[in-house]
């Protein structure tokens, strides 16, 4: 190496550390929030994210879509006109992934709460931060299947979230693959959509009991549903000794449940660890640095998928 | 080292041209290959990338419309379900309510059913409705649907008109309608039944409804024909089964019955069909009628089967409340179908089960017609139990993909069974699969990998191709240019080759403007310069030889003259030397004639004190005149030895003189040689220089002998007067001697007279002596001028010494300086043979 070439290579590496070290020091990370609706679910999210922002040095603002697409769309433009950074974004719509990312004009965006397309992620750019919902689903089988490990064919009812929501898909999938690849009998005496509600999970276990026929579990997608069908099997009088009942989400009532007995299982979706993961995804990005070291990443950097925890009688008292 | 260099000297001659091409050709041929195999590379990444692109695009595009057709179909079932459970289930409202559905849509033609646990199913049917519908046409007053039955309109009968008459497959014949009958003849009865036919279509059919059909009939001869309805529009579907008539010659009635059980049909197709029954009798045909003998009926009950609820769309109903769709199964119609099927919801006891029939024509037309990619093909699948829902190979459909004995379905279903849906090649095939939504169906499309590499074997083709006609191009062409380029170098190189056997007629000019042109035009200068040089040097070496065969010459006659200069030295050294010698024996000679006068003197002294003592004693004594005699004797013997002695000197100086003579003639002939030496030495030049001094010495030398040889004459000349002086004393003395003694002898008296006689005597000895002591001084003298003329005669032998040695070496010189001309020439012979090697203009 020429010394002229040698000098030009110690420029421009001094240029770049000086380049760095300006960014870091101008008030690092814009972090900005598009949250589908205002409401306590969504704005309990913003105050997480905003604390853990704020732990991590990353400035936060966030706004509300109120479920309207063009007002996210415009939120997104305007954050992006005032320097943001990095996005993190809940989708009115999976469908207008490609609009929001021309919106962000660029800065990476990372997705929560809603899924968008596969094919609108980009590698370490676009990316989505979600709980491995097919871990809860395999969680449910994997105990259906542990109880009933004499039984070679297993009745089941399935309490699914609305057609086509991620959670629903994911959940399901992970059941009913799990169920299948244990090579045992599996009948779907009653398989239907009840919305995450409780009522309606109620009215269709009621519509199921009149058909006579046997579940030995009911599994549903949340635990909402799950109680919902508890409640139809008590007001039918139908005994639910033998039958396990089993949900998602570890909520306050399907805690409740298990605890008094009436319920058997459920899975814990960490919400903080999701909410931490979207804001180092969200640093790392604005950084340009990859997600490879965050927990969870996917091999092909596209999603940051947190586990999932058991919830039985056994542990249950540690999450009410 | 010497012979390597001689190897590769003799190295193998491989031309500029060779060289160039074989390092640029492979160069260019490498770079060629290594750009087509990588256009190739990359092409073939990107047809892949576009085939498996379009591919996944394609199933996705037909998943999509699968999907959509799927969910609208399932939303208007779910509307109506919803009505459903809004409503009272009455039965009058739920037949209304089914019967609007019934053909509503052409996706569930059937409408939706409704069935409950003991088995009662209510059904919609099109007989209700009037608004919509197949639209049937009233019969005649008679109730006859046919028209024209009593063949009213005579005339030829063609294949256009209410009755219609065909000819197929070699049938040949003809129809003619004449008073109310119609005569069909043949002369030919073809290969089918019909191959002869008379046909009536739009013939209104009713569903439920019994008809009767009848005619009259007769033949020319014994035979049978065939008649039937069928409906064309439902693939030539029989209403009324081909049935055989049997003619005779006697005009017959015929009467058959039946009963419609298909759905409502406007175009029922009467036919008679004569052909391929080996007759060609005529046939006559009249009154022919068909009537309605009865039909259901409006109101349709419901149909009471507790099998129902053992049903597949009824057990699978039971296990949800939102509709969704069974899997595939073949219905109680026997067709393929699915069915989206759901509980109602109702406030008693009781289950009701709504179901619609999908059928999976449709579902089969986007799953086989709407691929997207040529030659690209899709199958169905229920990932639940593997089992194929839709494909072209429709044997293929209700199998399960594990029993098919094909190895690519085996492995896309194990793969479907493991979920394991990326993307594959399986047995070549390119495959995608894609899962519908809201099923558990997955769309399964593939694409023969040969299909997609047809075109890059194309491409690969005409790259190579292009390949192999670059590089012969490029052969061809660098050929040329090296060629031309090289050529001036060729000329060049034949023109050195000739300069260096040292031609130099030759020309390098050379046309190019390039580094060659330069070349050319600089061994066009060297050509010339070479040229003008090798001439001068041709005068010089000729100018030169001649000056070698002079310097020849002189050189020659040099030696020849220092040669002749080294004798003469020789001798003259000789010469020297013998003077030398003769010198020597001179200044002995002078010695010992010094040392003999000394003692003549010595002689005379003691005579004189003798001659003291005699006159004292013959002053006392007579007798001792005796003995004065005696001494008188003595001194006369003494003085005659003398006289003898003097005579010698005499002798000596006469030879010096003669000696002197030789020297000094010498001396003149050395001084002549002497200036001869110096001329020859002028002649030799700086090699004589030193000569000249030696020749000029001796000149100066020999002059000095000269001059010495006579100052010796002079002097000897001097001692021989002397020496002639004293021999004439002598005698006198001797004769006065001789004179004393008769004297004494003869007279005593007379002694004092001698007496006086002998002081005279004693006087003339004293004389006598002075005149010994000049001889003594010139003897003296003579000694010392002979030994001054010996150091200088010794002086000039060690000069001629030097001078022999100086004329030795003149004549080594001499040799050399003629050897060394001779070399000259010798040089200067062959320079210019040498110069004669070069041929010039």
């Amino acid at each position: 190496m020429g010394k002229k070439t040698k000098t030009l290579f110690l420029m421009a590496a001094a240029f770049l550390l000086c380049g760095c070290q300006d960014k870091n020091q101008a008030g690092g990370t814009e972090i900005y929030y598009t949250a589908i609706e205002s409401g306590d679910y969504y704005e309990g999210w913003a105050a997480q994210l905003k604390e853990q922002a704020e732990a991590n040095g990353a400035g936060f603002s966030a706004g509300y879509a109120e479920n309207s697409v063009e007002t996210q769309v415009s939120q997104v433009k305007k954050a992006s006109a005032e320097g943001t950074d990095v996005f993190l974004c809940g989708l009115v719509s999976p469908d207008i992934a490609a609009e929001v990312k021309a919106a962000a004009d660029g800065a990476p965006i990372v997705f929560i709460n809603n899924a968008p397309q596969e094919d609108q992620l980009e590698k370490e750019k676009y990316i989505y931060v979600a709980s491995d919902e097919f871990m809860a689903g395999q969680y449910q089988a994997e105990y259906i299947l542990e109880k009933f490990q004499q039984k070679d064919e297993i009745n089941v009812v399935l309490l699914k979230g609305p057609k086509g929501a991620s959670g629903t898909t994911g959940r399901t999938d992970g059941f009913k693959q799990t169920l299948k690849a244990s090579g045992k009998k599996i009948n779907y005496v009653f398989e239907d959509n009840a919305d995450w509600n409780e009522d309606i999970a109620k009215e269709l276990t009621g519509m199921f009991l009149k058909t006579g026929r046997q579940a030995d579990c009911v599994a549903a997608n949340n635990d909402d549903m799950a109680l919902g069908a508890i409640k139809a099997f008590e007001e039918a009088g139908v005994s639910t000794d033998q039958v396990l009942f089993l949900g998602v989400d570890a909520s306050a009532g399907g805690c409740e449940a298990i605890a008094g007995g009436r319920m058997d299982f459920t899975v814990y979706q960490p919400m903080s660890s999701q909410i931490s993961a979207a804001v180092a995804a969200a640093k790392n990005l604005a950084e340009g640095n990859g997600i490879g070291k965050i927990e969870g990443a996917s091999k092909d950097g596209k999603y940051i998928l947190m586990p999932f925890e058991k919830v039985d009688a056994n542990n249950v008292s540690s999450y009410q | 080292m010497k012979s390597k260099d001689n190897k590769t000297g003799h190295k193998k001659f491989i031309s500029i041209k060779t060289k160039l091409l074989s390092i640029i050709l492979p160069v260019m041929v490498l770079i060629i290959i290594v750009l087509i195999s990588l256009s190739y590379y990359v092409s073939k990444r990107v047809i892949e990338a576009n085939a498996q692109k379009l591919l996944k695009t394609s199933v996705e595009s037909q998943a999509y419309e699968i999907e959509e057709w799927l969910d609208k179909n399932l939303a208007s079932f779910g509307m109506a379900k919803q009505a459903f459970e809004w409503v009272d289930l009455s039965d009058r409202q739920v037949q209304a309510f089914l019967d609007s559905y019934y053909g509503f849509n052409s996706n569930f033609p059937g409408g939706i059913y409704i069935a409950d646990m003991e088995g009662r199913l209510y059904k919609g049917h099109e007989g209700s409705r009037s608004s919509t519908g197949t639209q049937l046409r009233e019969p005649d007053q008679n109730g006859n649907y046919i028209i024209d039955g009593y063949f009213r309109n005579n005339g030829k009968v063609s294949d256009s008109g209410t009755w219609q008459f065909y000819t197929a497959l070699g049938g040949e014949g003809g129809a003619v309608i004449e008073n109310g009958t119609i005569y069909i003849s043949t002369a030919n009865d073809g290969t089918a039944d019909y191959s002869i036919q008379l046909v009536q279509a739009g013939i209104p059919m009713e569903e439920g409804a019994s008809y009767k059909l009848s005619f009259d009939a007769f033949a020319d001869k014994e035979r049978t024909i065939k008649t039937g309805i069928s409906a064309p529009d439902h693939d030539y579907k029989r209403y009324l089964n081909d049935t055989v008539v049997k003619l005779s010659e006697e005009k017959q009635t015929f009467t058959y019955e039946f009963t419609m059980e298909d759905r409502d049909d406007a175009n029922g197709r009467l036919e008679f069909n004569l052909g391929s029954t080996g007759s060609k009798a005529g046939v006559n045909i009249s009154n022919v009628s068909l009537v309605q003998t009865g039909n259901k009926g409006t109101a349709k009950k419901e149909e009471n089967s507790p099998g129902i609820v053992q049903e597949e769309w009824f057990q699978d109903a039971l296990g949800r409340v939102n509709m969704g769709f069974t899997n595939a199964y073949t219905n109680s119609d026997g067709k393929q179908v699915i069915s989206a099927c759901g509980m109602l919801r109702t406030d008693g006891e009781g289950i009701y089960v709504i179901s619609a029939d999908l059928s999976l024509d449709k579902i089969s037309v986007y799953v086989n017609s709407f691929v997207k990619m040529e030659n690209a093909e899709s199958f169905l699948v229920n990932a639940n139990d593997n089992t194929v829902l839709a494909s072209r190979d429709t044997s293929l459909i209700s199998k399960a993909l594990d029993s098919v004995n094909n190895s690519f379905l085996k492995e896309a279903g194990k793969r479907i069974a493991q979920n394991n849906l990326d993307l594959a090649s399986i047995d070549g095939n390119m495959t995608v699969f894609e899962k519908i939504n809201g099923t558990e169906w997955v769309l399964v499309s593939y694409v023969p990998a040969k299909i997609v590499y047809s075109d890059l074997d194309f491409i690969r083709n005409i790259m190579a191709l292009f390949g192999i006609i670059s590089i012969a191009m490029l052969m061809v062409m660098l050929e040329r240019i090296i060629h031309i380029l090289i050529n001036p170098v060729k000329k060049l190189t034949d023109t050195i080759k000739t300069m260096t056997e040292g031609d130099f007629t030759v020309s390098g000019h050379t046309k190019s403007n390039d580094e060659i042109g330069i070349m050319g035009r600089c061994v066009e200068k060297f050509i010339t310069a070479m040229s003008s040089m090798i001439a001068s040097i041709e005068g010089v070496s000729g100018k030169l030889h001649k000056q070698a065969d002079n310097s020849k010459d002189i050189s020659g006659q040099m030696f020849y003259a220092s040669k002749e200069q080294n004798k003469s030295m020789k001798e003259l050294n000789n010469t020297v030397e013998q003077l030398s010698l003769s010198v020597n024996e001179i200044a002995q000679s002078a010695t010992t004639l010094a040392m003999l006068v000394e003692e003549t003197r010595n002689d005379g002294n003691n005579v004189n004190s003798r001659m003291k003592e005699t006159v004292g004693v013959s002053k006392t004594g007579m007798e001792a005149m005796q003995d004065i005699s005696t001494a008188m004797q003595d001194i006369n013997s003494s003085v005659k030895k003398l006289q003898l002695a003097i005579d010698e000197v005499g002798t000596a100086s006469e030879e010096i003189t003669n000696i002197t003579k030789v020297i000094g003639e010498i001396a003149d002939e050395t001084n002549l040689l002497s200036l001869n030496a110096s001329i020859e030495a002028a002649r030799a030049g700086d090699a004589g220089k030193g000569f000249a001094v030696v020749a000029l010495e001796i000149g100066k030398l020999a002059q000095t002998s000269v001059a010495s040889v006579q100052n010796i004459d002079r002097l000897v000349l001097e001692i021989k007067t002397s020496v002639n002086d004293v021999i004439n004393q002598a005698d006198d003395s001797v004769k006065n001697i001789n004179d004393s003694s008769v004297l004494i002898k003869n007279a005593v008296n007379t002694f004092d007279v001698i007496f006086d006689n002998i002081v005279a005597t004693g006087n003339l000895i004293q004389n006598m002596i002075q005149k010994v002591d000049q001889v003594e001084d010139v003897a003296r003298n003579v000694a010392a001028i002979s030994e001054e003329q010996a150091a200088s005669s010794q002086e000039i032998l060690g000069s001629s010494d030097i001078l022999v040695k100086q004329a030795d070496r003149l004549m080594e010189s001499s040799e050399n300086v003629a050897k060394e001309s001779s070399e000259l020439t010798a040089s200067a012979e062959e320079l210019a043979s040498q110069v004669g090697i070069f041929k010039i203009k």
